[in-house]
């Protein structure tokens, strides 16, 4: 993917970093990112991955906009309450950035449409508030050898990791079991920050620079402002990444 | 042996403490610790049974062994985007 004197100029700051350059910023531009969720999360991730240049963003939300998103889901505004998330995320992303691609997808994700949905994607980032559609996402990267950025938080506190099994666990190995859903307390800076390290791991991929949370699951406290990370192993009865070698 | 349990926000309110020593038989799993506490502090249950657990360095499942001096980290699984 060649890049155009705009792109030398826009992402100029950001090619200085060691190891990116050029030809970093030209596999950004190559490259297609699906975010999964309009959300808190997938605010800050696409938000950042579409400043960035990333070529081609997808992002998927079958909801709409309601007045309650409002203290966390910056993708959205008070103008858009009621109009599909995804078709506003959309409008957002091109005002930010209009060199680059991106995808609405106001649809749910099951069984029958994610092939479709996710489709080529270099990588998936999960943006979701439910397991069992992390856990469908999950199955489909492991069938299709794409990595999987999860990332989930509640109140202060967040977490984050990079699956790509066999060489890690994945989402079923960490958590066999889906929690129940339900409302969940939430400051908006949570998922911007927990966003904001999903977008870093997703660019870390696919530029090839640093290391990414590979075999770690980061876990951050905000109201003690406190970042551990413990180590995650694969499960060999995992139902879902089990078989693989 | 001895274990320390540290009870992330929320767990703590229900616990009544943000953390707790456990004596437990030498070779004891994490089961072992769920079935202690749920004597020892009943209203952190059913979440206790729904909670993920890191012994030490290590996100932890029910079979995983603890040893004399370990740390448990008791956290509320994280669901929300």
């Amino acid at each position: 993917m060649v890049l155009t004197d705009y792109d030398r100029v826009r992402y100029q700051r950001q090619m200085l970093i060691p190891g990116w350059g050029e030809e970093g910023q030209a596999r950004l531009k190559a490259s297609r990112v699906f975010v999964a969720g309009a959300g808190g999360l997938g605010s800050s991730v696409s938000l950042y991955l579409a400043a960035a240049g990333v070529g081609e963003i997808a992002i998927c939300d079958a909801d709409r906009v309601e007045l309650s998103n409002l203290n966390r889901q910056i993708l959205h505004t008070d103008a858009r309450i009621g109009e599909l998330k995804a078709v506003s995320a959309g409008q957002t992303l091109r005002a930010l950035n209009p060199e680059i691609g991106v995808i609405p997808y106001p649809k749910l994700l099951d069984e029958d449409s994610v092939e479709s949905i996710v489709g080529r994607s270099d990588i998936v980032v999960d943006c979701l508030d439910n397991y069992e559609t992390r856990y469908l996402l999950n199955r489909f990267c492991i069938r299709h050898g794409i990595p999987f950025v999860h990332g989930a938080i509640s109140g202060m506190m967040g977490q984050v990791t990079f699956l790509s099994p066999p060489e890690t666990p994945c989402m079923r190995c960490i958590l066999p079991e889906a929690p129940a859903n339900g409302v969940f307390p939430v400051f908006g800076a949570t998922p911007g920050l927990v966003g904001c390290i999903q977008a870093l791991e997703v660019v870390k991929y696919l530029t090839g620079i640093g290391t990414t949370l590979k075999g770690r699951l980061l876990i951050l406290d905000g109201s003690e402002m406190s970042f551990s990370s413990f180590t995650v192993r694969r499960r060999p009865s995992c139902a879902d990444c089990g078989k693989l070698a | 042996m001895n274990v320390t349990v540290k009870f992330v926000s929320p767990l703590n309110r229900s616990a009544g403490t943000d953390q707790t020593s456990v004596s437990l038989p030498e070779g004891a799993r994490l089961a072992e610790l769920v079935g202690a506490l749920r004597e020892g502090f009943p209203r952190l249950f059913p979440a206790a049974e729904r909670a993920i657990y890191m012994v030490d360095t290590t996100l932890a499942h029910q079979e995983t062994a603890l040893r004399d001096g370990g740390r448990v980290l008791m956290m509320q699984v994280l669901g929300g985007g």
